[in-house]
């Protein structure tokens, strides 16, 4: 099972810093670079859901030879121009991972893009302008929850994926949510076994933070934890510490 | 022909409705201290449970000033009726893991996510839940929509694209449906648990008849 980190970087959907510190220190905000260092994770993935953290995680993995994968999620719909709520019902994530370091400049381009061109509430892509910048300096990934898969199934979107230029590996989580056995089932009878990756998105170090994770989340929401308005938010299982637990 | 169909199967169901502390989905931040419970085979009551927990002796968290006010929380009513977390778990649970079908208003956006967290409080599995719940709210969006779970399907998979559904303008909460359906009932005693549950199965009863699931 590969750890999927996520930083503060992407707003609202993790506390966990990129500072660079050798130690975990209970006082403060828990930075990936010191669980890395902790827990000797030799290549960790960042997934973020915006390019704003790349320079620090660059340079604070690089300084203790952590040789981090990064990643971006973004939201991809039928046509970037189409900017009405009907197109709205067409996006879902996906997860662009860079191979090496010309891929960062595939991904930049593809994130400008999305920023540039196709912003509606949030940047966002189709699949025609991935097509056509797509290189082998990248690599495509489904997410487990947000997906084409999910949004068919459990929200009233039309998202019709077209991928066929590469060979996306869907990814899969177990997070003791409800529905997490129905979304595991559609995956694996839509792609072959070899395709499908186990992964823990991290947005906090252990359960106990838990609520901390929740707190930062109604502060961005403008809600409160009597009343969070955050569906599904039960599960504390996206931490590093249910990472390690099923590694053993 | 239609023998797939809920309403034409033979049921032993539980209904149940959870008064909580706040609207917190986890149990980092909340708890349910009062769960009622009405047993129904073929709809007609069979059994009633209406269990208050006391929560307080194993936690810090409290009733939230906005639930105590809606649910008429009264912590001396509570307390000389309450039992143990566990004690009371054992009794939810009975009745849980041998019904059909595990029926609540609004139980899926709600609920459902407590009841999975009393569980794993208590280290018991809960999985064999999943497909057993009915959420009469979005049954209610279904009907009012007319719209069916498509081939293959899931029942709690359909569900959960209802609930996810916002319409302006649909009104699908007890009261309203109640109402609706002309169900004699004092709807100034709802949020009571055990109220709400018999207006519920009054609902349900409608509702099944309305929309083939």
């Amino acid at each position: 099972m590969l750890p999927f980190f996520k930083s503060h970087y992407s707003i609202g959907r993790s506390i966990l810093t990129l500072e660079d510190k050798d130690e975990l220190d209970p006082n403060t905000p828990d930075s990936i670079v010191a669980i890395c260092l902790k827990h000797k994770i030799k290549r960790p993935f960042l997934v973020e859901d915006s390019i704003g953290g790349f320079l620090e995680a660059y340079e604070n993995f690089s300084k203790h030879k952590i040789n981090f994968i990064y990643g971006l999620r973004l939201t991809v719909c039928g046509d970037l121009n189409s900017k009405n709520e009907e197109s709205r019902s067409t996006e879902s994530k996906f997860i662009i991972l860079m191979k090496n370091s010309k891929g960062y400049e595939d991904l930049l381009n593809l994130y400008s893009i999305a920023a540039k061109d196709g912003f509606y509430y949030y940047p966002r892509l189709d699949y025609k302008t991935l097509e056509k910048k797509w290189g082998d300096n990248l690599s495509l990934c489904v997410p487990f929850y947000d997906s084409y898969i999910f949004n068919n199934s459990f929200l009233h979107n039309i998202c019709c994926p077209r991928i066929n230029f590469t060979d996306a590996t869907y990814l899969t989580e177990e997070n003791n949510l409800i529905f997490d056995h129905l979304i595991k089932k559609k995956v694996s009878d839509l792609v072959e076994k070899e395709k499908i990756q186990k992964i823990k998105s991290i947005y906090y170090y252990k359960r106990s933070d838990f609520k901390a994770y929740l707190t930062f989340k109604c502060i961005n929401k403008r809600s409160s934890l009597d009343k969070p308005e955050l569906d599904h938010m039960s599960s504390d299982e996206f931490c590093f510490e249910s990472w390690e637990e099923a590694n053993g | 022909m239609d023998n797939h169909l809920i309403r034409y199967q033979n049921q032993n169901n539980v209904f149940i409705d959870l008064e909580t502390f706040n609207l917190c989905l986890s149990f980092h931040h909340n708890r349910p201290w009062q769960a009622a419970m009405i047993k129904t085979e073929n709809d007609k009551p069979t059994g009633k449970r209406d269990l208050y927990v006391d929560w307080w002796k194993e936690t810090n968290l409290d009733i939230s000033a906005d639930a105590a006010r809606i649910t008429k929380f009264n912590k001396k009513k509570v307390m000389s009726k309450a039992v143990p977390p566990s004690e009371a778990f054992v009794q939810l649970s009975e009745w849980l893991d041998k019904a059909d079908y595990i029926i609540g208003h609004n139980i899926i956006g709600f609920d459902v996510y407590l009841i999975k967290e009393w569980y794993q409080h208590e280290k018991k599995d809960w999985s064999h839940l999943t497909e057993k719940f009915i959420d009469t709210n979005c049954i209610a969006k279904a009907y009012k929509m007319q719209t069916l779970p498509s081939e293959g399907e899931s029942l709690l998979e359909f569900q959960y694209k209802m609930y996810h559904k916002r319409v302006r303008g649909l009104k699908t909460n007890q009261t309203f449906l109640g109402k609706e359906f002309k169900i004699d009932f004092d709807y100034d005693s709802l949020h009571d648990a055990l109220n709400d549950i018999e207006l519920n199965i009054e609902i349900w009863k409608q509702l099944k008849w309305r929309i083939e699931i």
